[in-house]
């Protein structure tokens, strides 16, 4: 006050205290005074004594001041000093602070009336006032840059929005704010990072133009300057700030990961030393800390893009971001609240990317022995004992491990079926079976949401798990895991872990029909459904309940493939419209999707929630929810008459009848093949003729050449006969050749492709006629030779009577005739048939034929026997046919073509009767089983050995369980306290495989205490009242005829009960027969190797 | 992914000129009939080979619409070369260029270079620019010139890769001042500024950058 009284007095003068003017005229004068004043001293000196005053009269100051500020801003802007002065004024009354010696008695204001943003608003109506502050920015003089720095911080948190549109449109704005980040003075730079905190808070724009205006760079060069995660709260603010520049800015993310700035965050992960761990984190770290992961979360996103994720994904891998972060959750003494926020870090790093999935599956825990992180982590999740939010986590990084990780969905199931290697170890399917047994509620819901997300998507991860058996010690038979959960179901009173198990059911049955037959088959399952669906009254989410339950009659409904008789799809449809009613059940399903907890559930895979109270639905599910809802609509509300029975029925017939026409066709077609086969060897038949016609002809024109001396031709008329004969054949031939075209049946009609074809063969038929007609005309001009034949003959006749009457006289001339008879052998054509020789005749005969014989041959085998070469003929072609049939309706209809085409390339496999077209389930090849029992032909069942006796039966091992979840060693909390109830493992292998007797039957028993670390064999099962009961179950009652072969494994685990009585504690074998497939490349081994052979 | 230097570009223009094809065609090599308009900026990556050295661009995609004018021009400043792109199937946007020039010239550092690019060369039937006329505006401002198909990919490689040709020419004259990354450029983490690769030059021609 002493500076403001001599500020006033250097202004005013001096006055008498009594006259002391209000503080409201003081301004008013001194705002004169500073717009009126000549010299720059005065208006330098009034500006300060403003200055001063804008706390305490802070009203008055604005109101009168403002305009003599930005006066002084315009016109005084070369002094730095006076500049400053109103900087600083303006600064204070814009603050959205109110001030502790601000004076309210004189004005209408009072505190908290948020003087501050209505200054701030009449200051920027201006913008060019705005401007103004952003050029004195350049001013290097720390007197104005500050001021300038902090009123711009003062103006954005009283109007960001406006501020923000003011700065995004002032020409370089931004980038004088980012030169600031350089200022050497760490005051300016540190207020500078707050006020672009302030400025990129939800502003893309600015948020894009900052990042341009290598903000990253800047950033990152503060940070190493402070020392990474070491550092003070600079680093904080700068990572806080790049988080502001990413979230929700997928081009700016886009620009990170471009700009290789994810590998520049790796050094904030190298600062975990042993040490420090030890003592404990600064507060300041752990902030710095959950920053970075804050910013990782923001690149991987599962809101972003997927492509945008999958590539930062894999940067923060090849970067070793991701391993620094699970060296952290394996890490002790990490605070929860880092842990859990690395948890979630870790889940949506991994999520659905393959490479990082099964990094995370490989990461060991450093505890003796070494166990999965994973089922570290899941034993955290089941442990009542631990923070809610880190169990949640817990759940997300499971679900993240699992999500689009076929593989690691199977592997999770294999650890509930029985594996060669000895597993002493806790898996985490036997944690989540474990969890649905526990009983804290949480650790319900958690478990079977779990065990859900191995099922997404997953059809054969659906039907494996339908083979995990499980009993509670006290009851003889094991029952089903679905079967389990059923009961449980049923007799659960919490909403919450009925939700639980209604998701896992959900998931489980749906697009899966076994698991529904299954499921169906459970006496009293579809019963509870009912009634829960049909129930009128409901609690607090239980209509949740109801909805789930009607979700899952649905389902039932509609994947339902009618193989339970009672419960068919038509059954259940009317059960539905009779018991719960249509307008009931479509009430329930939609009160699903309408209630709170859902459509928080659907919009973001992480659960969200406050309390374990909310802990209701899950995004997965609600996402199957979602895509079945119609379905289940549609199946429940058509009724069989209509469309889902008739149009499929009409498919049949129609079917039915282009597979008729098919026939009809290919059967056409090869009738049209043979006939044309035959059409094409008499066209060659007839040129034949015509040739031979043609050598007649020849041989005419010669005889008569040679006429004097030629005795006439018996034979050519012999020919002649045998091509009329010939003639007259082939005339027959054609017609019953267009008698078979006219008379195929004219089923044809139907298909025009066999018209063609038809009107093809008649146009065949008619150039056969034709040729025919040529024959004709062939035949005329054999007769007319003929005729010439015989008058060659009559002159010969007279010729040789001349030649008689000469013959004495001319010896020497009928020596001259023999001469060319001997020549004529060597001639080739068929002259010498004419030849006198009266002996050669008949050789001549056949000679004509015997020439040709190479083409005539076959076609006179045809003629003759066409009976048995059609046969012959078709036989191939028929054969074909068939194979076409065959794969036609292998295509068309047939369920199983692949086991077909296998027998047909092998017949040996094939035994003569098994009729082709009949599907072969496949599981026959493989020599495989398939999961329901009864396909097993019984086989004569070994006598189980006593434990004791058999060299391979080992005693009970104990395996204490709180060592084995590393109580000594567990780097959060206490996870000795997981799984009270002593889990009891059976394995029952039921595939018909070759087993070693000795190993046919072992029994196992594992049983905890509190110390031990390494199985330690136990005495007599049955010794101690404590230990897991030992099973060697009568055949009776365990091993019906079907598991006559089987091999039957027992481990039973206890850890020494502490907070619960050890009666109540419900005890639980797992029953598991493994997966055909696997078993059958392994068939030779045991399934389970004896741990210890007592 | 190291560098020997990273560009950064700009491309301005009218809006539906094709300025986001362009990015698209060059980063991803493919060409997306229907865009949404662009919102502020968008950003784009690539990395290409020049003299042997490899280059990464940052190509900051702008929205071309009058509303977005001032959000844009925030870029220019930091910006080593520019695409200024219209669409010869509209001669308006031939018209603004112009004024986009000013723009430009104002608020960008003076080195900046600038491509003039004239989109849309796949639709020669409905030309309404002819190329000679956009190769004298080239000429009269001192700007590169090029016909683009961001639909073809024609010339969309060269044009990109000649600016930044262009601008490595600069840096080795030493006309740019490779220190000062408001200018738009920066050196490769490998590539020390005393690199003996640099010009002599470069060295010479530096200023002050900046406020301090």
């Amino acid at each position: 006050m002493n500076f403001f009284s001599s500020g006033l007095k250097s202004v005013l003068g001096t006055q008498e205290a009594a006259q002391q003017p209000s503080g409201a005229e003081t301004v008013e004068r001194l705002v004169e005074r500073v717009l009126s004043s000549t010299l720059l001293e005065d208006r330098r000196d009034a500006c300060r004594a403003l200055k001063s005053l804008s706390r305490k009269y802070r009203v008055e100051v604005g109101a009168h001041g403002m305009s003599a500020f930005t006066y002084v801003l315009q016109t005084d802007y070369a002094d730095c000093e006076i500049v400053g002065y109103a900087l600083d004024a303006l600064c204070n009354i814009t603050s959205d602070e109110d001030f502790d010696e601000e004076e309210w008695q004189d004005t209408n204001y009072k505190p908290g009336s948020n003087l501050g943003a209505q200054f701030t608003e009449i200051f920027i109506k201006q913008p060019d006032n705005v401007g103004l502050v952003l050029s004195f920015l350049e001013e290097y003089d720390f007197r104005v840059r500050w001021p300038a720095v902090k009123l711009l911080k003062s103006l954005l948190s009283s109007k960001p929005k406006e501020v923000q549109d003011i700065v995004l449109v002032s020409p370089m704005g931004v980038s004088k704010l980012m030169d600031l980040l350089s200022d050497s003075r760490e005051v300016i730079r540190n207020d500078a990072l707050l006020l672009l905190l302030q400025l990129t808070k939800g502003n893309a724009n600015i948020q894009k133009i900052v990042a341009f205006e290598n903000a990253f760079d800047r950033l990152f060069d503060v940070i190493n300057d402070e020392g990474y995660a070491d550092g003070d709260i600079v680093v904080e603010d700068c990572l806080l700030l790049m988080l502001n520049l990413l979230k929700n800015n997928v081009s700016n993310q886009n620009f990170f990961k471009e700009g290789s700035y994810i590998q520049r965050l790796a050094p904030m992960f190298n600062i975990l030393n042993d040490d420090e761990l030890d003592v404990g984190l600064t507060p300041q770290k752990v902030s710095n800390i959950n920053a970075v992961l804050q910013i990782i979360r923001t690149l991987v996103s599962p809101a972003n893009p997927g492509q945008a994720t999958a590539s930062c994904q894999k940067a923060l891998r090849a970067t070793g971001i991701v391993e620094k972060l699970c060296s952290i959750l394996m890490a002790g003494g990490v605070p929860v609240d880092v842990l859990t926020e690395t948890i979630i870090t870790v889940a949506e790093v991994i999520r659905g990317n393959l490479s990082n999935q099964e990094y995370f599956a490989s990461v060991m825990a450093p505890s003796n022995p070494p166990k999965e992180a994973i089922v570290v982590l899941l034993m955290s999740m089941v442990n009542e004992r631990q923070p809610f939010f880190l169990r949640c986590a817990v759940l997300y990084s499971f679900q993240c491990y699992l999500y689009r990780n076929e593989m690691g969905q199977t592997k999770l199931i294999q650890t509930l079926l029985p594996s060669t290697s000895e597993q002493p170890s806790v898996t985490a399917g036997q944690l989540l079976c474990g969890g649905l047994f526990s009983h804290d509620v949480l650790s319900h819901w958690l478990s079977s949401v779990a065990l859900s997300h191995a099922l997404i998507e997953n059809p054969a991860a659906k039907e494996s798990m339908l083979r995990v058996l499980l009993t509670p010690v006290s009851s003889h038979t094991p029952l089903s895991l679905l079967h389990h959960i059923t009961l449980l179901l049923q007799q659960s009173n919490k909403v919450q872990s009925k939700l639980g198990l209604l998701i896992l059911l959900a998931t489980w049955l749906s697009h899966c029909p076994p698991a529904i037959r299954h499921f169906l088959s459970i006496d009293t399952s579809i019963s509870y459904l009912t009634t829960q669906a049909g129930a009128t009254e409901h609690d607090d989410n239980e209509e949740l309940v109801q909805g789930l339950c009607a979700f899952i009659m649905g389902i039932c409904t509609h994947f339902n493939d009618d193989s339970v008789p009672s419960f068919s799809k038509e059954n259940l449809r009317q059960l539905i419209n009779k018991r719960v009613g249509l307008e009931v059940f479509l009430d329930k399903l939609n009160e699903v999707s309408r209630h709170e907890m859902y459509s928080r559930a659907v919009k973001h895979p992480n659960i969200r929630v406050n309390s374990p109270n909310d802990l209701l639905l899950d995004h997965e599910f609600c996402k199957l929810f979602k895509a079945l809802e119609g379905l289940v609509m549609k199946a429940v509300t058509v009724s069989a008459t209509d469309l889902t029975n008739g149009p499929s029925e009409n498919i049949e017939q129609y079917k039915n009848l282009i597979r008729e026409q098919d026939k009809r066709i290919t059967e056409l077609s090869m009738h049209y093949e043979a006939l044309h086969a035959q059409n094409v060897e008499q066209a060659a038949k007839i040129q034949e003729l015509t040739d031979q016609n043609l050598i007649l002809k020849a041989q005419l024109s010669t005889t008569s050449a040679a006429s004097q001396i030629n005795q006439g031709s018996p034979h050519g008329i012999n020919v002649v006969q045998e091509k009329d004969q010939t003639i007259a054949r082939l005339e027959e031939e054609l017609k019953n050749l267009r008698l078979h075209l006219e008379n195929r049946p004219l089923s044809a009609a139907e298909s025009q492709a066999v018209d063609s074809e038809v009107i093809y063969l008649k146009s065949q038929v008619q150039a056969l006629q034709q040729t025919e007609r040529e024959l004709m005309e062939l035949r005329k001009d054999q007769e007319d030779l003929l005729e010439l034949v015989a008058d060659q003959e009559r002159e010969i006749e007279l010729l040789k009577s001349q030649l008689r009457v000469n013959q004495e006289k001319e010896e020497d001339q009928r020596q001259e005739e023999i001469c060319p008879i001997k020549q004529e052998p060597f001639e080739p054509s068929p002259d010498r048939e004419e030849k006198p020789q009266p002996e050669n005749i008949s050789e001549a005969q056949d000679k004509p034929q015997m020439i040709s014989s190479d083409e005539v041959h076959p076609w006179l085998l045809l003629l003759s026997k066409e009976g048995d070469l059609a046969k012959d003929f078709e036989s191939p072609l028929q054969a074909e046919y068939q194979r076409d049939l065959k794969s036609h309706e292998s295509d068309s209809s047939s369920p199983a073509p692949t086991p077909e085409l296998k027998f047909d390339s092998s017949p040996v496999i094939l035994p003569p009767t098994t009729p082709l077209s009949t599907p072969t389930p496949p599981t026959q090849i493989s020599g495989s089983s398939r999961s329901t029992p009864n396909i097993f032909s019984p086989v004569p069942l070994p006598s189980p050995k006593p434990p004791s006796t058999g060299p391979p039966s080992p005693g009970p091992v104990t395996v204490p369980l709180s060592a084995l979840s590393g109580e000594s060693d567990a780097p959060v909390g206490d996870f000795s306290n997981i799984s009270n109830e002593p889990l009891e493992v059976t394995t029952l292998p039921t595939e018909p495989i070759a087993i070693p007797k000795s190993s046919a039957y072992s029994t196992y028993s594992w049983q905890a205490t509190s110390n031990a670390t390494e199985p330690v064999p136990l005495s007599q099962p049955n010794s101690s009242e404590n230990s897991a009961s030992i099973h060697s179950p009568p055949s009776s009652t365990i091993s019906p005829p079907r598991q006559a072969n089987n091999q039957e494994c027992r481990c039973s685990f206890r850890s020494v009960a502490l907070h619960q009585g050890l009666a109540d504690s419900p005890q639980v074998h797992l029953h598991c027969r493994p997966a055909a497939m696997k078993v059958s490349s392994n068939r030779k081994k045991p399934l389970l190797q004896p741990l210890s052979p007592r | 992914m190291s560098y020997a230097y990273l560009f950064k570009y700009i491309i301005i223009g009218d809006t539906g000129v094709g300025k986001s094809c362009l990015l698209l065609q060059f980063t991803d090599k493919r060409f997306q009939p229907i865009h949404d308009l662009t919102i502020g900026v968008e950003f784009g990556a690539r990395m290409i080979t020049i003299d042997g050295k490899q280059i990464k661009l940052q190509i900051w995609d702008t929205a071309g619409q009058e509303a977005f004018r001032s959000i844009t021009r925030s870029y220019y400043r930091g910006a080593a070369g520019a695409l200024l792109v219209y669409d010869i199937t509209r001669r308006e946007t031939f018209e603004h260029l112009t004024t986009w020039l000013e723009d430009a010239r104002q608020h960008s550092n003076s080195n900046m270079v600038i491509m003039l690019i004239g989109n849309k060369s796949d639709l020669e039937s409905r030309r309404d620019v002819k190329k000679e006329e956009g190769e004298t505006f080239a000429r009269e401002h001192n700007l590169i010139f090029m016909e683009t198909s961001a639909k073809t990919a024609a010339n969309v490689e060269e044009a990109f890769i000649n600016t930044a040709k262009e601008i490595y020419e600069k840096i080795q004259e030493g006309v740019f001042d490779i220190n000062n990354e408001a200018n738009g450029i920066k050196i490769g983490p490998q590539h020390s500024p005393t690199n003996p690769n640099l010009p002599p030059g470069s060295q010479g021609a530096n200023q002050s950058g900046g406020c301090c």
